[in-house]
């Protein structure tokens, strides 16, 4: 494991520093570096709110970093998109229907899935979290009456 | 070997165009495709099979992969029943939708929504090819993928053309039924429902379609 003894003479002093910095990068890396890096998670989402109820597929893939979500209906039709940055739990909307599409709705959304990515995380005012079984889990939005509720779906094995 | 070079370039420039399989046929000839098509499809009295349906995610990089049944009965009743990995039904029959779930079950009106008119036509021409005749609803332009026939159709009406690129129907010409419906969504996911066990013209049950 250590080098021979030549290489501590003054003439390797270079290869010396080389040799120990190559040590701590790989010490950092085998510290820093996540076993997994990313997981993909499913959801058969239902939306209730005093206005209807919708239900669809949500798609979520996370990592340290952040997360990207899909949720679309059964029949596999885009409702939306989601990016979340996890420093300043930040959430970006994209593919909205033009009924959703509003700034209000887009802001309260944003809130509300900023949670779906992170269920363990803080909550914002006015929401709820109830755990349920096997990873399921329901968000309550108390100002607008808004009920995520999200049950884990197994993958159809090929 | 500045020979042997150009013959190399040249090689690499030509394998993409060998490798695409879908040719545009004339005008004729897919008119006449359609016409095989159209004529095969008024036989159709019912139709049951099964079906796989794969969601591609492009922002996901992933795909969403569930299975199914699908019933028609004769241009008027139509029953979508999704199995796994969740349950979900949806039944159109007559003016009415019916959309199932573990949740509950909801009835809807078809003539209160155009939008949901325009879907439920478009759901029932195309398991059996018609829609290939729907000048309203998309212009349609035929081509040769192999073995298979394929029907490339842009939505006409603004609703659809807002969330679909094109749908790719692809038919079988031997047995002259859509083997396959691929839907180009506008954010560049595609959605691909494959049939199989395919069973024409047998006796269903009117209970399937029924709303309730």
């Amino acid at each position: 494991m250590y080098p021979s003894k030549h290489l501590f003479s003054k003439s390797s002093r270079h290869g010396r520093a080389c040799f120990h910095t190559l040590l701590c990068v790989l010490a950092f890396l085998a510290g820093a570096m996540p076993l997994s890096g990313q997981e993909v998670k499913k959801y058969r989402i239902h939306v209730n709110s005093p206005k209807g109820h919708v239900s669809g597929i949500c798609v979520m893939r996370t990592d340290t970093a952040g997360g990207v979500m899909s949720v679309v209906n059964e029949f596999g039709i885009k409702a939306f998109d989601a990016r979340y940055h996890a420093r300043g739990r930040r959430v970006e909307l994209s593919g909205l229907p033009p009924s959703l599409d509003r700034r209000m709705v887009r802001r309260v959304l944003a809130t509300d899935v900023q949670v779906l990515f992170a269920p363990e995380a803080e909550l914002p005012r006015r929401r709820t979290l109830t755990w349920g079984e096997g990873g399921a889990f329901t968000l309550y939005n108390k100002r607008f009456k808004i009920e995520y509720e999200l049950q884990p779906i197994e993958d159809v094995v090929e | 070997m500045m020979n042997l070079k150009k013959i190399m370039c040249a090689c690499m420039l030509g394998l993409p165009y060998a490798a695409f399989a879908q040719v545009a046929v004339t005008p004729s000839e897919g008119r006449q495709m359609v016409a095989e098509v159209q004529a095969a499809a008024a036989k159709i009295r019912s139709l049951q099979c099964e079906f796989r349906q794969t969601k591609q995610l492009s922002l996901l990089k992933t795909t969403m992969v569930s299975e199914g049944k699908m019933y028609y009965q004769g241009g008027t009743a139509l029953r979508w029943e999704y199995v796994k990995p969740y349950d979900y039904i949806f039944v159109l029959s007559g003016n009415k939708v019916m959309l199932k779930s573990s949740r509950g079950t909801d009835v809807i009106d078809v003539q209160q929504s155009r939008m949901f008119q325009q879907i439920a036509r478009i759901m029932m021409h195309s398991v059996t090819g018609k829609c290939l005749t729907d000048d309203e609803d998309f212009s349609v332009d035929m081509f040769r993928d192999g073995k298979q026939w394929v029907a490339r159709l842009v939505p006409r009406q603004k609703e659809m053309a807002r969330m679909f690129s094109c749908i790719r129907l692809h038919v079988d010409p031997v047995g002259q039924m859509v083997t396959s419906v691929e839907l180009v969504e506008k954010g560049g996911d595609t959605t691909l429902i494959e049939m199989k066990n395919v069973k024409k013209n047998v006796s269903l049950e009117a209970s399937l379609f029924q709303v309730k």
